[in-house]
């Protein structure tokens, strides 16, 4: 797979080389394309699995609810999400639900830092992603698409799909 | 002679047959599971919880049921929802236990979140887990009452102006907070005998068969007062 950042450092060297060169159109033409270059193969850095990504069918009218899944990092390096968001909410938070001392509560996560060759599992009384003003009432089997940002600026998407889990 | 090798004869087979009934006893005892009981039931008194709009729900209410009884509010994306499949499904087994040998079992939850949780807003949430569950709420005031009287804690928070705002059990939520605010609340379950009494609770973590299974014991404990 392409390193995104490679190719990124390789444009870069060509448009400095260019420049040099006194061939300034071409060198310019290929630094406007630099930030579409970076998004498009930002997708290609590395990713974690994603296993298992459900949505709790909510009941109705209500304002948020939880998505649940499994993250597995097998890269080399650490990863570290920064934010998310979900086609169809206002907002996504990382959420860890506590008992302490008889009393629930919950725990903003602002960032998750996933160390190589570790994995997360977000599942119901526990991490979750709370998926806030929904845009309409899912129903079973409906896929919602969740987004993952990293703090290198890459990112990775993934479906989840809506279930009535019998816990 | 012999009647002393008799008496020890007679006190060993006494003291052996009292071990092996005392280990029998404790070993084939049904252990509760989750349920704490209160070594004295306390009466419920002064209850004034709303169910629909205008119609009150008071401690009569609480009288020949068996009653379970969750904290929580709509808004809480995990742990409610969770609890509230777990006590439909409590209510399932309940019903298909012969039901003329006890009282019948009601499921009670009150929101701590009067404010967003509106009547109508708790029939509908409550129905999605079971259509027997009955949603109830009253003012703040009217709840810090009940949740203190089952040592219920629980308080609201939000975020203003970049700081943490705590809003105490039994205050109003100003009318500047927006409506992103969290509510932390017991995570027990507490249990109200036919007599309108709390006798226990359910600690944490939950489970439906294990919780049935408990109340199963407690209400065969109570039996005798089943008329």
């Amino acid at each position: 797979m392409l390193d995104g950042k490679l190719l990124y450092k390789i444009c870069h060297g060509y448009c400095l080389l260019m420049a040099i060169q006194k061939n300034a159109s071409i060198a310019i033409k290929i630094l406007l394309l630099m930030p579409f270059l970076s998004f498009v193969f930002s997708a290609s850095a590395a990713q974690l699995i994603v296993e298992d990504a459900w949505v709790k069918l909510a009941p109705p009218g209500v304002t948020s609810h939880a998505a649940y899944l499994r993250l597995i990092n097998n890269n080399k390096q650490a990863l570290t999400i920064t934010h998310i968001s979900a086609a169809g909410y206002a907002q996504v938070l990382l959420h860890q639900t506590k008992i302490v001392k008889d009393k629930v509560q919950m725990d903003l996560v602002e960032t998750l830092e996933i160390p190589a060759g570790t994995s997360v599992e977000f599942s119901p009384g526990a991490t979750h992603l709370m998926l806030i003003k929904p845009q309409q009432q899912q129903q079973i089997n409906d896929q919602v698409s969740v987004t993952l940002m990293f703090n290198d600026g890459t990112r990775q998407q993934f479906m989840a799909s809506v279930q009535a889990n019998n816990e | 002679m012999n009647k002393w090798i008799v008496g020890i004869i007679v006190v060993v087979i006494t003291v052996g047959v009292g071990l092996a009934l005392g280990l029998y006893l404790f070993v084939a005892a049904p252990q509760l599971h989750s349920a704490q009981l209160l070594s004295m039931p306390k009466a419920l008194v002064d209850v004034k919880l709303e169910k629909n709009k205008g119609e009150v729900f008071t401690a009569e209410n609480f009288a020949n049921h068996w009653s379970l009884i969750f904290f929580g509010f709509t808004n809480c994306p995990d742990f409610c929802p969770l609890e509230l499949q777990k006590l439909g499904k409590v209510l399932q087994l309940a019903q298909q236990y012969n039901s003329q040998s006890h009282f019948p079992l009601q499921v009670i939850f009150i929101s701590l979140d009067p404010e967003r949780d509106t009547p109508d807003k708790m029939k509908a949430y409550t129905a999605f887990f079971h259509a027997q569950i009955q949603g109830l709420s009253s003012s703040n005031f009217e709840l810090a009452k009940v949740a203190h009287f089952f040592g219920s804690d629980y308080s609201r928070s939000a975020v203003k102006a970049g700081a943490v705002l705590n809003i105490p059990a039994g205050i109003d939520m100003p009318g500047d907070i927006e409506n992103d605010y969290k509510v932390d609340h017991s995570a027990r379950i507490y249990i109200v005998n036919p007599q309108s009494a709390y006798i226990g609770s359910f600690a944490p973590p939950h489970n439906a068969e294990q919780m049935w299974a408990d109340l199963q014991l407690i209400i065969n404990k109570y039996k005798p007062t089943v008329m």
